[in-house]
């Protein structure tokens, strides 16, 4: 414990520090304050339109109810709070959905669609600093740590006086984790936690996901100080240790995610969007012919053992519908259904390159933790479709229950309006989350390179 | 003058002999080569949709043709106008099948761009749910798009200067460190003969090299298959990543002549390289965000609803599509009209577009607004001026999509032009029908619908090159003099 205070003590009066950690600070509290602003502004935003949408969806004339579902509303995804730190996918899916009859639509209007064209290539979020930033920084922090005494000689010096090279390489380690944790995860925790608790955000467990989140982007850093100081031990000079550090980190934080994606796309390909909505169109064209229709209506008239729509004791028209929508509802669940699973097979691929590249790993882990997943997106889009299901089911129901013909007209007015309740969309809770592989190649990271650097201690020549 | 030109080719063939400048070069190489063959292959898919979609139109018009002919004939079916392709009204509504679509330009396996996130491929519909330009994208893997492509454009603009870091970043501060320094310094020559003799030579393997490997992988993927009409264009790309890998080289030669050491020199050019790579951008895109006003999709949405709201409730509906109608010569004295499904529809569609084209052009104004902005603050890093440079050839830029949103927009009003007289004639005088007929039977002209006219100027390629071109050059030549200065004497 000495020499770990020993250590800390020299390293907190090193500028090296003070400038990294400066630095540090300040991007992560610029894109942190920016993304807060940001998500503040864009939940008052759905909250209002939220409240108009229920409001003019109660406030419809007496109409059709079928007319209702087609008026239809918006719902909007809400944002995880923890999206202030790791928006994840989230930019790269649609926000709100068109809810209305027939319709299985998009969730439409990506952030990143609106986004200026400079926004991908530069650092967007707080996450993104510390995947990308928060290694090099760690490098030039600690690619020195043994290199640098061995070429002043220091090192034979350390070692000739009985330093055990384990307890050395320890103090070292934990001294600059204990720094790390000062400028990284302090500022996360407080920061983000200040930021979550003021975003309104039932059931998304802030906290529960706040805390594991931090100390995910801790063991990431860890693993690339465990790293460069493993590289110190084995190079013959601080150049040679920087030089190798800093090609590590080209190699997993800048090419290695690209290059997943190169893998992934070949080994784990998606279905095609285009194709799914052209078989959907397919299946949905041939079931709405005119003469389909009138089979259809020939078939329920038989069931019912009558010959004309009027001697029924429901509404043909809004029975008709019904079935057309439990067609439409069967298309919609094997064609989606398909495509979604085979995205989030892919999804899950992606976890798996993280063999490749720590980064990739926390990339996973982080969003899963922070809710800004894919699988969260589709929770939601199929959310927004039952909804939908539900209010047409709803108005379909009413329409069956009041047959219609010759001068009776049905119209339906608030009272059945208020029966649909208000989109309430439950996030996925955290339990149900699938952050095992994630975690566990990161944890394999750190265990291998852990186990390097054990290696490296036991052959290490001053 | 000829003691450095003997001094170039000493210094190239060390540099040539040099284990690690064969790793760096074949890495780049492979690096390229997959780029390029990514490149080639979304390309290849690209045209693949395009295709599909020309397709799908084709046979929406074979079924089209087809019902007609079915429902030319006697039916006890009864035919509803949501049914009925033989209807102006009913085909606009529901079968019209048509796209605008943005082809991939000759030099557009060179970057990904925009065109992974921003489509290529809008189908134009008349659905009541369409408020804006641009509501359709190619849903895919998110985890994709945030990881980023390995494309050509990733490789030349931010593998290349590290590729030059590793050559060029440590020379004249690693003989620092060794010692030999000292020993050259006593030798008669000045230091920038010799900085000039070690930069020059990296900097002219590098030119070589990268220009060979770069021209050999776009031909060996087949990434481009033509360079009809881009020659131009190619010509300048390519003096535009001389210009850029000479652009690194300065920056290495004037860190050289802070004498700080080959530790210190590594750090400050992959700093730098960090900076320029995401920070600067990050700024540059804060900046674009502070200097355009972003209109709001949610504001434009509840826009929406309010006139769709004020259309169906109320008393407005009527009062609009009479008015509407009133437009129309012949149709004021055909009450019977408004309670017209199709007058309805066309009156309700005409009042949308007209409430909500400041929103639409908001939107219109804000893409062009910050694909010119964004161009202009791309010149804060080298990185990004290359880089856009880059999609500006390959025609994936931001500039290009708002071009194409609008002519997309455009579009879409010459189909309502289209097929609005046809259906408010229909409404008017109904042409009669066969006998037992059930089918409206008044449009058939399937073939004459308009059709979306692509379009694709290249001088926004060339004039992208051009810029960057000139910019590089600037911003090497500012690197390179303060070096040349610096290097006047030996440092102490």
């Amino acid at each position: 414990m000495r020499l770990v205070r020993a250590e800390l003590g020299q390293l907190l009066r090193d500028a090296r520090l003070r400038w990294i950690g400066a630095v540090l600070v300040i991007l992560l509290s610029v894109a942190l304050v920016g993304a807060w602003r940001q998500a503040a502004r864009d939940a008052d935003a759905v909250q209002r339109i939220t409240q108009a949408e229920r409001g003019r969806w109660l406030g419809q004339d007496a109409k059709n109810p079928h007319a209702a579902d087609h008026y239809g509303l918006w719902v909007f995804k809400p944002s995880a709070p923890l999206a202030i730190l790791d928006p994840g996918v989230e930019p790269y899916t649609g926000r709100m959905v068109r809810i209305e009859a027939h319709l299985f639509n998009d969730a439409v209007f990506r952030a990143v669609q609106d986004a200026n064209p400079l926004t991908r290539a530069g650092l967007g979020s707080v996450a993104d600093i510390v995947q990308l930033i928060v290694p090099l920084a760690v490098i030039l922090l600690g690619f020195s740590a043994f290199a640098a005494d061995r070429e002043r000689g220091t090192l034979r010096l350390a070692l000739g006086n009985g330093a055990a090279p384990g307890r050395l390489f320890t103090a070292r380690l934990a001294a600059l984790l204990s720094a790390l944790a000062l400028v990284i995860g302090a500022p996360l925790l407080v920061l983000g936690g200040l930021a979550a608790a003021n975003l309104d955000a039932p059931g998304w467990e802030v906290w529960p996901r706040l805390v594991p989140w931090v100390a995910a982007q801790l063991a990431y850093a860890a693993a690339f100080l465990i790293l460069a100081m493993t590289l110190s031990l084995t190079a013959r000079t601080a150049r040679a240790a920087l030089a190798a550090s800093l090609l590590a980190w080209v190699l997993l934080c800048v090419a290695a995610p690209r290059l997943a994606t190169v893998g992934v796309e070949a080994a784990a390909p998606a279905l095609s969007y285009r194709d799914t909505r052209a078989r959907i169109d397919g299946a949905v064209r041939g079931h709405r012919t005119a003469e389909a229709s009138d089979e259809r209506a020939k078939a329920i008239l038989a069931r019912y053992g009558v010959t004309a729509p009027d001697a029924l004791p429901v509404d043909l028209r809004g029975l008709m519908s019904s079935e057309n929508e439990q067609h439409y509802f069967a298309v919609f669940d094997a064609a989606f259904g398909a495509f979604f699973d085979s995205l989030l097979r892919q999804e899950r691929a992606y976890a798996w390159a993280g063999l490749l590249s720590p980064r990739i790993a926390l990339q996973a882990l982080s969003a899963t933790l922070a809710g800004t997943d894919f699988p969260q997106h589709v929770r939601f889009v199929w959310a927004a479709e039952h909804y939908r299901r539900g209010i047409s089911e709803r108005m379909n129901r009413a329409i069956i229950d009041n047959p219609q013909g010759g001068e009776r007209r049905y119209t339906a007015g608030h009272d059945l309006w208020e029966t649909v309740p208000p989109f309430d969309y439950v996030p996925m809770p955290l339990a149900g989350a699938t952050f095992a592989v994630p975690f566990a190649i990161l944890a394999a990271w750190l265990a291998v390179l852990g186990g390097a650097a054990a290696l490296a201690i036991r052959r290490l020549k001053p | 003058m000829s003691r450095a030109l003997r001094l170039l080719a000493v210094e190239t063939g060390m540099v040539l002999r040099e284990k690690l400048t064969w790793a760096v070069l074949a890495t780049l190489f492979a690096a390229l080569l997959l780029g390029a063959h990514m490149g080639a292959a979304r390309v290849d898919a690209e045209r693949a949709a395009l295709a599909g979609a020309a397709a799908e139109e084709a046979r929406a018009v074979a079924t089209a043709r087809e019902t007609f002919a079915r429902y030319a004939q006697p039916t006890p079916a009864k035919i509803n106008a949501w049914q009925d392709p033989t209807n102006a009204f009913g085909y606009m509504t529901q079968f019209l099948t048509v796209h605008a679509v943005k082809p991939p330009s000759p030099l557009a396996a060179l970057a990904t761009g925009q065109s992974d996130v921003q489509p290529a491929l809008v189908r134009v519909s008349f659905g009541s749910s369409t408020v804006f330009d641009d509501v359709a994208y190619e849903l895919g893997s998110a985890v994709r798009l945030k990881l980023g492509a390995f494309d050509f454009a990733f490789v030349l603009a931010v593998l290349v200067p590290l590729a030059v870091i590793a050559l060029a970043g440590t020379r004249l501060s690693a003989e620092g460190d060794s010692g030999t320094l000292r020993l050259i310094a006593a030798q008669p020559i000045g230091p920038r003969a010799v900085a000039g003799a070690k930069f020059g030579a990296v900097a002219g393997i590098l030119v070589a090299a990268i220009l060979a490997q770069a021209g050999f992988a776009l031909w060996a993927t087949g990434a481009i298959r033509s360079v009809a009409g881009t020659t131009t264009t190619l010509a300048l790309l390519a003096g535009t990543l001389a210009a850029y890998i000479l652009l690194w080289v300065a920056a290495c030669a004037l860190v050289a002549t802070l004498w700080r050491g080959a530790v210190a020199a590594l750090s400050i050019l992959v700093l730098a390289w960090t900076l320029f790579t995401v920070v600067v951008p990050a700024a540059a895109s804060l900046a674009a965000d502070l200097l355009t006003d972003k209109p709001s999709r949610i504001a434009a949405i509840d826009a929406s609803r309010q006139v769709q709201d004020d259309f169906a409730n109320g008393s407005a509906g009527p009062r609009l599509t009479a008015q509407w109608l009133n437009r129309i010569p012949g149709a004021a004295e055909r009450a019977d009209l408004v309670e017209a499904p199709e007058i309805k529809r066309l009156a309700r569609d005409a009042h949308y577009d007209a409430e909500l084209d400041a929103h639409r052009e908001s939107f219109r104004t804000y893409d062009r607004q910050i694909a010119a902005l964004s161009r202009w603050l791309a010149l804060a890093s080298p990185v990004t001026t290359f880089d856009f440079a880059l999609q500006g050839a390959a025609g994936t830029d931001a500039g290009r999509h708002a071009a194409f949103l609008a002519s997309a927009a455009a579009y879409r009003r010459t189909l309502r032009a289209f097929f609005e007289p046809r259906i408010v004639a229909q409404a008017l005088n109904p042409v009669p029908v066969c006998g037992g007929c059930q089918a409206r039977l008044d449009f058939d002209a399937y073939d004459a619908v308009p059709r979306f006219q692509p379009t694709l100027d290249l001088d926004t390629g060339h004039d992208a090159s051009l810029r960057a071109l000139a910019w590089l050059t600037a911003v090497g030549v500012g690197l390179a003099l303060p070096a040349w200065v610096r290097l006047r004497i030996w440092p102490a």
